[in-house]
């Protein structure tokens, strides 16, 4: 022992710092790599250890791993855009503009983008394995439940993303994807049963109380709408997405993690 | 060594608990304050009977306070729907949070020139951009057309050619009278009020609109006769 | 040659012809009962879920995007940046779902012989998170990460115009993944194809784990024992959605007409779109006579067909065909299957009574925007 010189490295895993934070040591025997995985709050995720199939991508396909990661990159580049982007008419195209000129590392509106898109897909795919191995059954039935509302929230915070850059790609895509809102059944003033609630002449449900308003703070996709898509796509989706997720991630472990055959 | 009856009696008889112990000192002393145990049994067990201990006072105090099970249910539920009313007042003054009070949107009711500016049997554009109209003259009379399509509220196109707005979301198609005939289009496009002001200009009001399906086309407000 | 090709292509690929193609071959892709097994193994249908099925796939994919790019047409609209995901979704559905097919069928066969399927493991023989799972997490990071970078440097985010809310551009659509909602809003009014449809769709995805109770194919790939519900599920999100998608991507050009792939986008290609509803069928062109002016009496009709569909429709089955069904499910899960299902029935019974008969509306009540 004593004629093998120590390393730097030896050194730091001996230090007082270094075993205050990873109390475990270096991961060398089946013990101490158990312990890496319980005393850490981002592995504790994960068991300890899994059956053998539980780890092959054949069966797994990473997706949800993935969509996970993704939302933590559109976080972080998310983040990084509002430092530049201003949500007003006169300036969030501009703001764009200048985010792929005049800022060095031009590329993060593409991660962002990019990665909404992927996340969208990853999703998807994840959904898609969940089925086709038949994991939604007992007793994960109700994660597979709150798995399908968080990809409706994902199709949400993609769908607010959108109309962000003000361009006419975007405000006509919101425009024509918020115009179902109005023809919801008496809550859109162009939905059924809206003309039945009035009193006398006057109707409750018009262009300007409808539930096509509420989203967009006024009567077409304006000003007020892009501030209204702005919160949403960063503060309300996002954070109502991270509850369903910490529910989803929880239940996995709950409800006996992975599934597999008996 | 017992009680006599007149010492009995006169137990009984005590008036309050300070005549009671007046009764047994007397006794006390009528017997050479001799006091066997028989004899303190005796007194003890007149004692229980004139002054009977009550074991738990503050329970049997609550008793007459505490409510019973069905009074102890309609309080909750009252409680609970209390609550209930409460949040759900709540939100509702949440949802009206959502609709300001003040809309800064472009004015609704707008000058647009005088009849003759309008040829007969042509669709004027001008109007589109700023006040989401267009302004149709036909032999007889001038109407103001909304440029929403009934579908889904994307803005048509006139193509002079075809005499048709044809909108490019799902194709629906209107002739310049309003009148969907190809696509999706549910119903006709609306029409706004219209009129001649003070000073003979044209003058239209988007907040009135004029239905066809229901037969509002016909009041005298929907169009202005030329 | 190649141009007899792209017009043979542009000719399958109407809404009418590879919807109708899609929906026949279907139950030969995902046989739910013996019959469609027997036909699929007949004709080596089911050899699509192999490698050589899947590499002829792949090859087919790439040729067709190959042309693409090449053709002076459709390399406008596949150039687009926006629609770079849908290629990839393309990919990504064809490779999985395939690939989970393969599996699928190589475990079905695994059972038959009375093996454990592929995924079964001695439950005693585990691995540790740390490093094997963490490891492989981590790489799948990496590869991702590097991608997306790639992707992002060599693809510019699209920024089109400023916004403009008075010029509509020709076409208008919305983002890719609600396209599907879009298309439908062809063949339906909005109340139903932008709200109630979507609403129904999440509920019943929500549903899934609590309709089907067959506890069979719990934890590994498997077709063969939940066909049925299998295959349902899969011509839903196939054929229901991912073609729509598909369509309203690259299929629907100006003024919403539909365009071949390698057809040049004419913002006047003229469509007849003469649409009519049913009470007009029924009163003018039947009876003979003008549209009665009450309500009620002029859409008696529609109302009909759609009680009967809905309604008398589900309790006629529980009574002849699907008696066992409802005995095995019980009432309540009968009537909500009934209910998601002749919904998404619906869809594919609008379309061809729109493009056969260009039927408008079953019930057609503008005033009160009640449209079905």
């Amino acid at each position: 022992m004593s004629d093998k010189k120590k390393t730097i490295l030896d050194y730091l895993n001996e230090s007082m710092v270094w075993k205050s934070i990873f109390r475990s040591g270096v991961p060398r025997t089946r013990r101490q790599r158990m312990y890496a995985v319980l005393g850490n709050v981002f592995l504790h995720l994960h068991p300890a250890r899994l059956p053998r199939h539980a780890v092959k991508v054949g069966y797994t396909w990473c997706m949800g791993g993935l969509s996970f990661f993704l939302f933590v990159v559109l976080t972080i580049t998310g983040i990084l855009l509002m430092f530049y982007y201003r949500p007003t008419v006169e300036y969030a195209f501009t703001d764009i503009i200048d985010l792929g000129e005049q800022v060095p590392l031009g590329i993060m509106r593409e991660i962002h983008r990019w990665g909404a898109h992927s996340m969208v897909l990853t999703t998807w795919l994840h959904m898609l394995r969940v089925f086709m191995t038949g994991s939604y059954k007992p007793p994960r039935e109700f994660n597979w439940a709150v798995g399908v509302i968080l990809m409706t929230l994902t199709l949400l915070l993609s769908f607010t993303g959108y109309l962000l850059p003000w361009d006419q790609l975007a405000i006509w895509a919101v425009t024509v994807g918020s115009n179902m809102a109005r023809a919801t059944p008496f809550l859109g003033h162009e939905g059924p049963g809206a003309s039945l609630l009035a009193i006398g002449d006057v109707n409750l449900v018009h262009s300007g109380s409808d539930v096509r308003f509420a989203l967009l703070g006024g009567r077409f996709v304006g000003e007020a709408t892009l501030l209204r898509f702005y919160v949403l796509h960063c503060i309300a989706v996002p954070f109502i997405a991270m509850i369903f997720m910490a529910v989803h991630f929880w239940r996995i472990r709950k409800d006996g993690g992975i599934s597999g055959p008996l | 060594m017992n009680l006599t009856q007149e010492e009995k009696n006169k137990l009984i008889s005590a008036k309050d608990e300070s005549d009671w112990y007046k009764t047994i000192e007397d006794i006390k002393s009528t017997r050479n304050g001799l006091y066997p145990n028989d004899l303190a049994r005796e007194v003890l067990s007149i004692y229980h009977n004139k002054f009977p201990v009550n074991k738990y006072p503050e329970y049997e105090d609550s008793k007459q306070t505490i409510m019973n099970r069905k009074s102890f249910l309609t309080t909750l539920s009252v409680g609970w729907v209390a609550f209930a009313a409460a949040t759900g007042g709540f939100f509702t003054v949440l949802i009206r949070f959502l609709f300001p009070n003040v809309l800064f949107e472009p004015p609704q009711s707008f000058k647009i020139g005088f009849p003759e500016d309008f040829e007969p049997g042509k669709v004027d554009l001008r109007f589109k951009k700023q006040y989401n109209v267009w302004i149709v003259r036909d032999d007889e009379k001038i109407i103001a057309l909304s440029t929403v399509c009934t579908h889904l509220g994307c803005t048509p196109n006139w193509q002079e050619t075809e005499r048709k707005f044809k909108c490019p979301c799902h194709g629906s198609g209107f002739r310049s009278s309003g009148i969907n005939f190809e696509g999706p289009a549910p119903r006709p496009l609306e029409r706004f009020k219209i009129g001649l002001a003070n000073d003979g200009q044209i003058i239209v009001d988007k907040t009135k609109m004029f239905k066809y399906e229901k037969g509002e086309w016909n009041r005298s407000e929907s169009f202005l006769k030329v | 040659m190649i141009d007899n090709l792209k017009n043979i292509i542009d000719y399958l690929s109407t809404p009418t012809i590879s919807f109708t193609i899609l929906t026949v071959m279907f139950p030969f892709l995902f046989p739910p009962t013996d019959w469609f097994d027997k036909i699929s193994r007949k004709f080596g249908i089911w050899r699509v879920w192999t490698n050589t099925g899947g590499l002829i796939l792949f090859v087919l994919t790439t040729a067709f995007f190959y042309m693409g790019f090449n053709d002076d047409n459709f390399s406008i609209i596949l150039n687009k940046p926006d629609n770079f995901p849908i290629i990839m979704m393309i990919y990504t559905m064809f490779f999985f779902t395939w690939y989970g097919m393969k599996k699928s069928y190589i475990n079905d066969r695994r059972i038959d012989r009375g093996k454990k399927p592929n995924e079964y493991h001695d439950p005693d023989d585990k691995v540790l998170v740390w490093p094997d799972l963490v490891y492989i997490e981590f790489i799948a990071l990496l590869l991702f990460t590097v991608f997306l970078i790639v992707w992002s440097i060599l693809v510019a985010a699209p920024l089109e115009e400023p916004a403009n809310p008075s010029v509509t551009p020709n076409p208008s659509k919305a983002p890719w993944y609600f396209l599907g909602l879009q298309e439908m809003l062809v063949y339906y009014d909005p109340w139903l194809a932008g709200v109630l449809f979507p609403t129904f769709i999440i509920l019943g995805m929500c549903a899934i784990p609590y309709m089907d109770i067959n506890p069979k194919g719990d934890g590994y790939y498997s077709f063969k024992e939940r066909r049925v519900g299998y295959s349902i599920f899969m011509y839903g999100w196939l054929v229901l959605w991912i073609y729509l998608i598909v369509i309203g991507t690259f299929f629907r050009g100006p003024n919403w007409n539909f365009y071949g792939p390698f057809e040049w986008w004419d913002p006047h290609k003229l469509e007849v779109l003469n649409n009519v509803n049913l009470s007009e069928y029924f009163w003018v062109i039947m009876l003979n006579q003008p549209l009665p002016s009450n309500v009620i009496l002029r859409e008696s009709v529609g109302f009909l067909v759609t009680i009967l569909y809905l309604f008398v429709l589900p309790v006629f089955l529980a009574k002849t065909y699907l008696k066992n069904m409802l005995k095995e499910y019980g009432p309540v899960r009968y009537v909500f299957l009934m209910l998601m299902g002749l919904s998404m029935l619906s869809l594919p019974i609008k379309m061809y009574l729109r493009w056969f008969f260009n039927l408008k509306y079953i019930v057609a009540i503008p005033e009160y925007f009640f449209n079905i």
